[in-house]
């Protein structure tokens, strides 16, 4: 089966820290922004995919129930962002498959209601027995999401070198991109001086490495190619796409080869296999404009960069130097601002992002010429979406 | 180690599951990990099936207690209230010369002093009457 999908509509509520809606009416601003986006009304939608369900979002069965849906495909999957493009690829897949006409992607959630989930006694998941998803050993205080990230980070400095203040290049660009995009939660910008100033929240992660906590909600509405030529906007389409990796190479925020957790310590960042969305799409990696990637922590983009072969094993940190990834570099990178600087809707916000370049929406933040843009993950998944 | 009077306990292991084994050899003073019949190969944590043969047949068998720190990291924001006492404190990733790598904390060591390839070895430290936990500490005059 031939991958035939394009993202027809997009819409987000307001982000924020603590706002008065539930996930739910986040998610119905965001719902009813998107229909109107694609031209496309509510009785059209007769798939959902998800994977940010309760309680730090919202249940399929809730989301059909409550917008009054009738819907004959649904796919959630596991309460991680690690699962966006997952949920993506599955609508990408459904309506390929004839399975469903319009898969909408629904995503509503809140940190701030829902904080204790991540670290500490409230993370029933990380006393997973045999260790958790992120590496979490409770019994000896590793726990959070941040832990894992810094083991990471850590490891990385003392084989390749690096500094807290050569990783700061990555929350720096990332701000200067978000400076540009006035739905961004954070409004000024990140010096140097203020990057080491700033705690560490796990040593060597400082508060400015980390991502923002917020409340949103974004959906994405995705259909075949051929219905989304008679729909309102420029159709997005999905180029590419591979889909997560996992066994005994991964360590969920490690690349392959690091050695973190019982990951093999090859430095080899990937096989052929891991880079096989540019051959399949036919797209070379030099044709890619901007990358966007979960930047939960500032060592993700780097990771990201090298399994991906945008430079080699150990090189990242130098590659991100001097103005790369941010607005008018080589590669730009989480143009609206990513989790660190703009919201944390999971990523769906950056697909939002690469939306609106393709459509060239973007307004101050617009990428000449954008035309191809990917998206890739420290975990392995890519989608490549092409206007 | 009894905690600091007026904090609430570190998160406990669970001794029940599989890997008991383990638990019940850090009582008495042993690493012991899954070791493949077929291959040789040592795991952790337990799995039926070896990941590099597929045999299920394997035995619990005791390791050795010496290691190398990989990597460390060190937590400034107290998640569980129980290491409110030992702020900021740090997690080692230690590599057995043996094989497997477990998480842990090191004793005896700030972690302003603890550097990628510290030579460690096991210490044993009991929590109360049904659990020991597994740390490291620094083997003396060991060059990092």
């Amino acid at each position: 089966m031939k991958i035939d999908a394009a993202i027809v509509g997009i819409g987000a509520s307001p982000f924020g820290r603590f706002l008065p809606e539930s996930q739910l009416g986040l998610m119905a601003k965001a719902f009813k922004a998107a229909l109107a986006d694609a031209g496309l009304e509510r009785s059209d939608i007769d798939g959902l995919s998800t994977h940010m369900g309760s309680p730090l979002g919202v249940d399929y069965d809730r989301v059909a129930e409550a917008f009054g849906l009738d819907i004959r495909y649904v796919n959630q999957s596991w309460l991680h962002g690690r699962f966006v493009t997952n949920a993506l690829q599955h609508a990408a897949l459904a309506v390929s498959a004839g399975l469903a006409d319009v898969v909408a992607c629904v995503t509503g959630i809140s940190f701030t209601r829902e904080r204790d989930l991540l670290g500490g006694p409230g993370d029933m998941e990380g006393m997973r027995e045999e260790g958790g998803t992120h590496g979490e050993a409770p019994t000896y205080g590793l726990t959070a999401p941040a832990g894992g990230a810094a083991l990471s980070m850590q490891r990385y400095m003392h084989l390749y070198g690096g500094t807290s203040e050569k990783l700061a290049a990555v929350p720096m660009q990332i701000r200067q991109h978000a400076l540009l995009n006035p739905d961004a939660f954070m409004k000024e910008p990140l010096t140097l001086e203020k990057h080491q100033a700033s705690r560490m929240v796990v040593d060597p992660l400082r508060l400015y490495d980390c991502c923002l906590m917020t409340d949103g909600a974004v959906v994405l509405l995705v259909t075949t190619t051929e219905r989304a030529r008679d729909l309102k906007q420029k159709p997005v389409r999905i180029a590419g796409m591979q889909g997560i990796r996992s066994g005994r190479d991964e360590f969920i925020f490690a690349p392959p080869g690091l050695g973190i957790n019982q990951q093999p310590a090859t430095g080899i960042r990937a096989k052929p296999v891991d880079q096989e969305i540019y051959a399949r799409s036919g797209i070379d990696r030099g044709a890619v404009k901007g990358l966007y990637t979960y930047d939960a922590f500032a060592p993700l983009p780097l990771f990201v960069l090298e399994r991906f072969g945008f430079c080699g094993a150990g090189e990242a940190l130098d590659f991100v130097q001097g103005g790369t990834i941010g607005p008018g570099g080589s590669l730009p990178l989480n143009t609206h601002g990513g989790l660190l600087s703009e919201a944390h809707v999971a990523g769906w916000n950056h697909l939002r992002e690469m939306v609106r370049q393709l459509r060239g929406q973007a307004g101050p933040r617009q990428i000449a010429d954008a035309d191809v843009l990917q998206w890739a993950t420290c975990w392995g998944d890519s989608v490549l979406l092409a206007a | 180690m009894s905690q600091p009077t007026g904090l609430p306990p570190k998160p406990r292991p669970r001794l029940d599951g599989p890997e008991r084994p383990f638990w019940l050899g850090l009582r008495e003073r042993e690493i012991r990990v899954q070791r493949c019949t077929a291959c040789g190969h040592r795991r952790f944590p337990a799995s039926r099936f070896c990941p590099e043969c597929h045999s299920d047949a394997f035995a619990w068998e005791a390791v050795g207690a010496t290691g190398t720190v990989e990597t460390f990291c060190v937590f400034h924001k107290a998640y569980f209230p129980g290491f409110l006492g030992e702020m900021p404190y740090a997690v080692v990733q230690v590599r057995l010369d043996d094989g497997p790598r477990f998480f842990s904390n090191l004793v005896g060591t700030r972690p302003a002093d603890i550097r990628p390839g510290q030579r460690v070895t096991a210490v044993f430290e009991d929590l109360d009457a049904e659990a020991t936990v597994l740390k490291f500490k620094l083997i003396e005059g060991d060059a990092a």
